[in-house]
């Protein structure tokens, strides 16, 4: 193990081939993360806020100095059908995807999911007004 | 000589904006939402596709376009603005509700074991 402990270290882009099996504190919402549960080996995001941290430039390298707070801005839909976040980090706007996990939060997933219905952009009068055109035209 | 093409043109659907409607720059095609990644990140040229993949609420309320890029796979994002299919943007937003990743039923057994009254602050919460 002492080894491995020494490789962890020195060794350039370990985490690229390795999977990161180390709890970790958030840094949004300060609960303790352990690895298991995830139903993968890459937990990259806390799942009780989904919120991740910059570390990365590419996925394992561990490169970035930024290190600032990635909030989840959406969700979207993967070709396989599977769901990811995308993140954004606040410090300097990097945009990430990142595989949903397991355990993740539902009720967080389905708010990220149903944002755009919430925002008073979407106008009810010019829905109305489509759904009107569209019945007319069936 | 270097060309630059005047009118609008989308590469990915073949758009282009009528011809009474004067020239103005579109950070995005407004029929089919896609854009071009001129440039990445760190500001190497790209010149991949930005497919539409999902909308960013922002929290002044405006939206932007998320698109991907088929190239590089990089996520980089777009202003929408009011010519915008909003039906294709609707389709956009509601694509992950279509596609739940886990059965409606535990939603429903999630919201009856919050009773509206969890620390995620229910809608109806009882006082």
């Amino acid at each position: 193990m002492n080894r491995e402990n020494k490789r962890r270290k020195y060794e350039k882009g370990y985490y690229k081939k390795h999977a990161c099996l180390d709890p970790f504190t958030c840094k949004v919402c300060g609960r303790e993360i352990l690895p298991e549960g995830a139903g993968s080996d890459h937990r990259n995001h806390c799942p009780y806020c989904l919120s991740s941290v910059h570390v990365d430039n590419e996925p394992g390298d561990r490169a970035s100095a930024c290190h600032g707070v990635m909030e989840p801005i959406s969700v979207w839909v993967r070709k396989n059908g599977e769901w990811a976040v995308i993140h954004r980090c606040t410090v300097c706007g990097k945009m990430g995807s990142n595989r949903i996990a397991a355990d993740d939060n539902p009720m967080k997933l389905m708010a990220l999911a149903l944002r755009p219905y919430g925002s008073p952009r979407l106008d009810p009068k010019r829905i109305k007004n489509m759904v009107k055109t569209m019945e007319d035209k069936a | 000589m270097e060309y630059t093409p005047k009118r609008f043109h989308c590469p990915a659907c073949g758009f282009e904006p009528a011809e009474n409607v004067s020239e103005k720059e579109y950070a995005h095609c407004p029929r089919c939402l896609t854009a071009i990644h001129e440039a990445d990140s760190e500001g190497y040229e790209c010149g991949g596709k930005l497919q539409p993949v999902s909308i960013w609420v922002k929290p002044d309320d405006s939206w932007e376009i998320l698109g991907r890029c088929s190239l590089c796979g990089e996520i980089a994002s777009t202003p929408v603005s009011d010519e915008d299919d909003p039906v294709l943007l609707l389709s956009i937003a509601g694509r992950p509700l279509s596609m739940p990743p886990f059965p409606l039923e535990k939603i429903e057994e999630l919201t009856r074991m919050m009773g509206g009254a969890g620390d995620k602050g229910g809608y109806d919460r009882e006082p």
